[in-house]
């Protein structure tokens, strides 16, 4: 907003005002974190998003599970609502995932179906930290990171993978619902604005107790899409990679597809 | 040594029995006397006064300058312990303790050391011949040497009054002869004072003087010229 | 003294190695009995609390409720501020296929966010749950304790069937939990499963057993109480894991104290036992005592002789007994623990660990016993004067004397007991101390004029059947009044035991028989729950309608309990369609008539209650009891008062619409059907099992099978009682063999005279069994009136004590039976021994025996 006061009434001609304002925004980009998660969203908000990810993960001691699911996503950030299915291994096939954002200061819906037992369970807000299925993710973890829901602050630049990045320290606001985490540091490429890996610092930590990245950046149907994720529990000393596969942006979703109903239902996506 | 003053004992029963009916009688510090009478004439009684196992109806009996009436149960068993010694014609040794345990008994329950002990039950068993046998049981032995175990156990204490009830009284002529000599040797060389009850005269003639009793009293009582003086 | 210990008593011990053997096995006999139950009752109740405990976990308050917890409780309890975490629970101790196994405790639990109360030891270094997601997909999925596990012989992915209400279900495991703190509970016989796939093995519907919450830091246990007490409503139950865990034990520490009875009597007949083996020993041991005395011993010094031998055999018996007692407390507490289970749906599993209070206490117990045992003896010893000492022929003990005194002091405390019984001046443990005390010194004292009494009257009857071995007999009995009136004191201890707790066991049963032949008066039961006082799981109400419609089917009713808390004791409310039922059931009125409950409980809302019930809480026709529902508060004007013995604690009987109106839960733990004149019943139990089958876990027992399980069920409770009689009877055994070891071996020498005199060794070992039988006889005659007073102590004012009922006295003539039969070849077999002895003895050598 502060951009835009400053810029957008500028007296001088409409070439220096467009030429200034792009001046100033790049200005503002490098002092306002908030801006740059906003323009970050912007960028990269799809109206529906579908893939098919492979599950990997390994423990400390080489220990390796594979798992398959087929992930469908409407809305972006904070107006996100996610269903996550399993497919593969056979013993795990259908059981689902579903996720609906809600208003800031709560944490969105989570449940989980299991087939076998033909009904859904709550995940309660005390199990936010608690392994998703046995990954690395946790149920936080599996929300859409929503920046609204942050203090945010710039703290300067660093390369990552070979990519200059905007290093942002990201504290949950508590209007913004119970967090696992005490701060999180985002590491945001500065060319195309996209999120290249996250430090996640758990209550209490000094250093990062789990990592995440994203790396093999594809264009797809015109929007960035990192085709593999990765969180390593530094701790556990045990890495859980996700490998994204046939995604598709802003196929219109089915209405019923984000509702419990349609978790609960045998094999449906 | 022994002074008894109108000593009476009656037993209660369904009929009152007199066993001891006025007894006076003295004997003095090293005498040796045998005390004879028929079945039932109080003879074990009189003994079991002077030994301070029973106490009188009425009437005195001083041992050794105490009177026996007037000490309790505890006073009488430490008199017994230091003043008097007993042989039986059972000779009631513990049949489960070896020779030299038997002898060693008295002093056990006196708390004396057990080194005194030991040398004391070796001495006295030399004395009465039977150093060979310390390790049997009394079942081991004949009778005499089970007499003379009983003597040892009585000698062990070296108290000054010997009290022998029928001494002789399950041994043939032959071991009884040795005993009474044994006796005899012990009045000689320690100075023991020794009361024998006895019905065998040849046990009798050991001695220095006869004491007959008849019916709770004393029927008679003279000195024998071959006695041990 | 170490030097006459160490001699003379070693010694003797070393001659007569049997008897000493004999006196030991009392003490060991007594102690083990003592420290057996001791030990396994501690592991069973420390057990059962620390599985409370350690099943708790980090939990610091839990919420249950009758019936169970309804999920969406949760949600409620979750918003609620202070509630840092909640866990839904539910526990069921089940049996696996292979039984040597033991039970195991399974607890359901919701894995995803559990790790708030407990600590499950596979994070960190031996991450061992191999996939969660795997383990919440499969409900088969179990995970065990490793040491479960390596009993089981179970690795991940292996298998084991558990014995639930549904029947054999396969479980597959999927990770091992490290042994610490939680996984310690129950003996670490534990099963960990997905909560959700609990409730549904185990039919608990939508409900969890109860919600574990942890609080935040800042809010204080009675905060958080209160808290959750104001949301939930009267309904719930809030306790600290701590308290829960007392009130289980208070459960089962009512059963429990039964054996606190056993334990007693187990004592005061070895107490018997050592002293009539002193007493002997002192007799026997008499010339010695007089050579001592006449050695100088004091009196003093011969009672501390004989109390010092005591002193070693009550040590050494103390150890013995406390080590035959683990050994044996393990079996024990297997029974207890399969007894709690039935009667109170709780046990505890693992190994019975001696504390060191018990190992002390069993310690002095066995020193104790011989020490109280031994000082009359050792006292009498002391007092022999040295001349009766060297009395000659036989010694003939005096009769105790100042019988006057002492049977007037027997008689009054006697009749202090029975009165007291009548009119109980105080109640509680100390109530039931003081009766067993008075009457057993009653009994004491009365033993030793009145055998006497009767041997003098029964040896001339004897004798003139066998007069040579009668007359023998009856001299040895009569001759030494001491050891006689020992031993029979002894053995009409034991039978008195024997018949009295047998004759409230036999009540017992026989007015619970009565009473289910009345009460359980229909055709088939539907039940989905083998164990009675537990649902393992409920049918829905709505099962009722199917089943009417079954071919051959008359009527059904749907009989539910709950078991709430009334006053701190668990009792029973049940509900059943009422006017159904008295159509077919006849009830046995205490107060009010079949037609005022029928009016009462189906148009006026009002409920029967228990005799037992309206003893202990005195509550009569016309007054009000009031339950908590779910609701709130309900008071319920009494209609009538029925003899039941559904619960022990007291049962509250309405009418289902009741139930239902106020309960709001309509699930029903038996379905009672009738069949129509005529029809089959196994046919129409075939339908209802084809009705159910897949669907419920059914259990259709005809009325015959029904009764016969409870009957089971009884009889299980009474299991461990069953073998305190018997040690009891052996503990009387042992006297016998002692009183007649002892007494042939005091008349060697008039044994050796008779030889001589011609008697033939037949004759002597007739005498001997004659003598064994008379004592038994005579034990048991006095034991007649004792038993028979103690068993109506039992069911009288004990059982009202601790339950309210007061039992209707059946004379337990099987047990009298028995014992007419048992106990002659008992003490002949007894008398074997040593009337063996009798007849090898060398005439020569005993005729010199000193």
């Amino acid at each position: 907003m502060s951009i835009k006061r400053s810029c957008g009434n500028n007296a001088i001609g409409i070439v220096t005002a467009a030429l200034l304002s792009a001046l100033c925004a790049a200005m503002a980009w490098g002092a306002d974190a908030r801006a740059l998660l906003k323009e970050s969203e912007n960028r990269h908000r799809t109206k529906t998003q579908q893939y098919a990810g492979n599950l990997t993960v390994v423990n400390k001691d080489g220990k390796v599970r594979k798992k398959g699911w087929k992930s469908f996503r409407q809305g972006y950030a904070g107006d996100a609502r996610n269903l996550i299915r399993f497919t593969d291994p056979p013993e795990v096939k259908g059981v689902g995932f579903l996720s609906i954002s809600r208003s800031a200061g709560q944490n969105p819906d989570q449940w989980l179906y299991l087939p076998s037992m033909k009904r859904e369970r709550r995940i309660a807000t005390q199990d936010r930290d608690a392994s998703f299925v046995g990954t690395d993710f946790n149920y936080e973890d599996m929300e859409e990171f929503d920046h609204e829901k942050y203090k945010v602050a710039l703290q300067g630049e660093q390369t990552v993978e070979g990519y200059a990045c905007y290093v942002i320290a990201a504290t949950p606001r508590e209007s913004g619902g119970q967090s696992v985490y005490e701060k999180k540091i985002l590491y945001l490429r500065k060319d195309i604005l996209y999120l290249l890996r996250e430090d996640l610092y758990q209550k209490g930590d000094r250093q990062p107790s789990k990592l995440f990245t994203l790396s093999d950046l594809q264009n797809v149907d015109g929007h960035w899409a990192a085709k593999k994720w990765e969180m390593t529990n530094i701790n556990k000393e045990s890495k859980t990679t996700v490998v994204l596969k046939e995604i598709v942006f802003d196929k219109p979703q089915p209405a019923g597809r984000f509702t419990l109903q349609n978790l609960n239902r045998e094999g449906g996506d | 040594m022994l002074k008894l003053h109108d000593v009476i004992k009656t037993y209660d029963g369904k009929s009152a029995v007199t066993a001891l009916a006025g007894i006076n009688l003295n004997i003095g510090t090293g005498e040796m006397v045998a005390i004879m009478g028929p079945s039932g004439s109080g003879k074990s009684t009189l003994l079991n006064l002077l030994g301070g196992l029973d106490v009188p109806s009425s009437g005195e009996v001083v041992v050794a300058g105490k009177d026996l009436a007037k000490e309790n149960e505890k006073g009488r068993s430490l008199f017994r312990r230091s003043k008097v010694s007993y042989i039986f014609q059972a000779y009631h040794l513990m049949p489960t303790l070896k020779v030299s345990q038997n002898v060693a008994l008295p002093l056990h329950l006196a708390g004396i050391p057990t080194g005194e002990i030991s040398r004391k039950v070796n001495r006295v068993l030399k004395e009465v011949g039977l150093e060979g046998r310390s390790h049997h049981l009394p079942d081991e032995l004949s009778g005499g040497e089970r007499q003379r175990v009983a003597i040892a156990r009585a000698l062990v204490t070296d108290a000054p009054l010997l009290l022998a009830d029928e001494p002789t009284g399950n041994l043939d002529t032959a071991r009884g002869e040795e005993i009474l000599n044994l006796l005899r040797t012990i009045h000689r060389e320690r100075g023991t004072t020794i009361v024998i009850v006895t019905h065998d005269h040849k046990a009798a003639s050991a001695c220095a003087r006869l004491i007959k009793l008849r019916d709770g009293r004393v029927e008679g009582d003279s000195t024998l010229p071959g006695g041990a003086a | 003294m170490r030097f006459l210990l160490r001699t003379l008593s070693l010694s003797y011990v070393r001659r007569h190695k049997a008897k000493t053997l004999l006196t030991l096995l009392g003490v060991v006999v007594g102690v083990a009995t003592f420290s057996s139950i001791e030990s396994a009752k501690g592991t069973l109740v420390k057990g059962i609390r620390s599985t409370v405990d350690r099943v708790a976990g980090k939990a610091q308050l839990q919420i249950t409720m009758e019936g169970g917890v309804p999920e969406e409780v949760q949600e409620q309890v979750r918003s609620l501020p202070g509630i840092r975490a909640t866990s839904p629970v539910i526990e069921q101790i089940v049996s696996t296929e292979k039984g040597e196994l033991g039970s195991l405790m399974v607890i359901g639990i919701d894995l995803l966010g559990d790790r708030e109360m407990r600590d499950y030891g596979f994070e960190g270094d031996d991450a061992d749950l191999d996939d969660p997601l795997l383990f919440l997909a499969q409900p088969d999925s179990a995970i065990f304790t490793r040491q479960f596990a390596e009993k089981a012989d179970l690795k991940i992915g292996g298998g084991i069937a558990l014995k639930i209400p549904k029947g054999m279900k396969r479980v597959t495991t999927r990770g091992l939990l490290t042994p610490k703190g939680f996984s310690e509970a129950f003996g670490g016989n534990l099963m960990v499963m997905d909560v959700y796939a609990a409730q549904d093995l185990f039919g608990r519907g939508r409900r969890f057993d109860r919600l574990d919450v942890r609080l935040t830091e800042e809010t204080s246990i009675a905060q958080g109480t209160a808290t959750l007490e104001k949301a939930l409503g009267p309904a719930y139950r809030v306790e600290t894991p701590g308290k829960r865990g007392e009130q289980i034990e208070k459960i089962v520490a009512n059963f429990i104290a039964g054996f606190n009875i056993s334990s007693g009597f187990a004592l005061a007949i070895g107490i018997f036992l050592i002293f009539n083996v002193f007493n002997v020993a002192v007799n026997r041991r008499r010339r010695d005592i007089g050579t001592l005395r006449a050695l100088g011993a004091t009196p003093r010094q011969v009672q501390l002789l004989f109390l010092s031998e005591a002193l070693v055999i009550g040590i050494v018996g103390g150890l013995l007994g406390t080590l035959v007692g683990t050994t044996v407390s393990q079996a024990f507490l297997q029974i207890m623990g399969q007894t709690t289970e039935t009667m109170y749906g709780v046990t505890s599993s693992g190994v019975v660990r001696l504390p060191p209070v018990i190992v002390l206490e069993s310690m002095l117990l066995g020193v104790g016993t011989s020490l109280i045992g031994a000082w009359g003896p050792a006292l009498t010893a002391s007092r022999i004067p040295p001349t009766e000492a060297f009395a000659k022929g036989a010694f003939q003990a005096r009769p105790p004397g100042r019988s006057v005194v002492r049977i007037t002091a027997g008689v009054v405390a006697l009749g202090s007991t029975i009165l007291m019984a009548l009119r109980p001046p105080f109640g509680g443990n100390s109530f039931i101390f003081t009766e067993l005390l008075l009457g057993g010194v009653g009994i004491v004292l009365l033993v030793g004029p009145l055998s006497r009494l009767l041997l003098i009257c029964l040896v001339p009857l004897v004798t003139r059947f066998a007069p040579v071995a009668g007359r023998l007999s009856g001299d040895a009995l009569l001759g030494n009044a001491r050891r006689t009136s020992g031993t029979i004191m002894a053995m009409a201890l034991s039978l008195t035991f024997v018949l009295g707790l047998g004759g409230y066991m036999g009540s017992t049963k026989k007015a619970l028989d009565r009473w289910m032949l009345d009460a359980l008066t229909c055709d088939l039961f539907v039940r989905a729950s083998a164990n009675f006082n537990r649902p393992d799981f409920l049918f829905p109400g709505g099962l009722r309608d199917e089943l009417l419609q079954l071919p051959g089917v008359k009527s059904v009713e749907s009989f539910r309990a709950t078991r709430p808390l009334y006053q701190g004791h668990q009792i029973q409310v049940t509900s059943i369609e009422i006017s159904q039922l008295l159509e077919r059931m006849k009830y046995d009125f205490t107060q009010g008539d079949k037609g005022l409950m029928l009016r009462g409980l189906t148009q006026e809302g009002k409920c029967v209650v228990s005799d037992n019930f309206s003893r202990r809480y005195k509550l009569g026709v016309g007054q009000q009891v009031e339950l908590t529902a779910p609701g709130g508060k309900v008071r319920f004007t009494i209609a009538a008062v029925v003899r039941d013995y559904g619960s022990d604690q007291g049962t509250v009987l309405m009418d289902r619409t009741q139930f239902l109106r106020y309960w709001q839960d309509d699930r029903v733990d038996i379905y009672d059907v009738s069949v129509l004149p005529g029809a089959n019943v196994a046919q129409v139990r075939d339908l209802i099992r084809a009705k159910l089958a897949g669907r419920y876990p059914a259990l259709v027992s005809t009325r015959q099978e029904f009764i016969a399980e409870i009957t089971k069920a009884i009889d299980a409770f009474y299991a461990l009682t069953r073998v305190t009689l018997f040690l009891a009877l052996l503990v009387a055994f042992l006297g016998i063999v002692t009183a007649l070891l002892i007494s042939v071996a005091e008349r060697t020498r008039e044994i050796g005279i008779l030889k001589a005199l011609g008697a033939f060794p037949s004759q002597l070992a007739r005498s001997i069994i004659l003598e064994a039988l008379l004592l038994a006889l005579v034990g048991l005659v006095l034991a007649l009136p004792s038993g028979n007073l103690f068993a109506a102590f039992m069911e009288g004012p004990l059982a009202e004590l601790f339950t309210g009922w007061i039992m209707p006295h059946f004379y337990p003539w099987e047990i009298l039976v028995q014992l007419l039969i048992a106990l002659p070849l008992i003490s002949a077999f007894a008398a074997w021994v040593p009337a063996r002895q009798a007849g090898r003895l060398k005439i020569t050598e005993s005729i010199e025996y000193e």
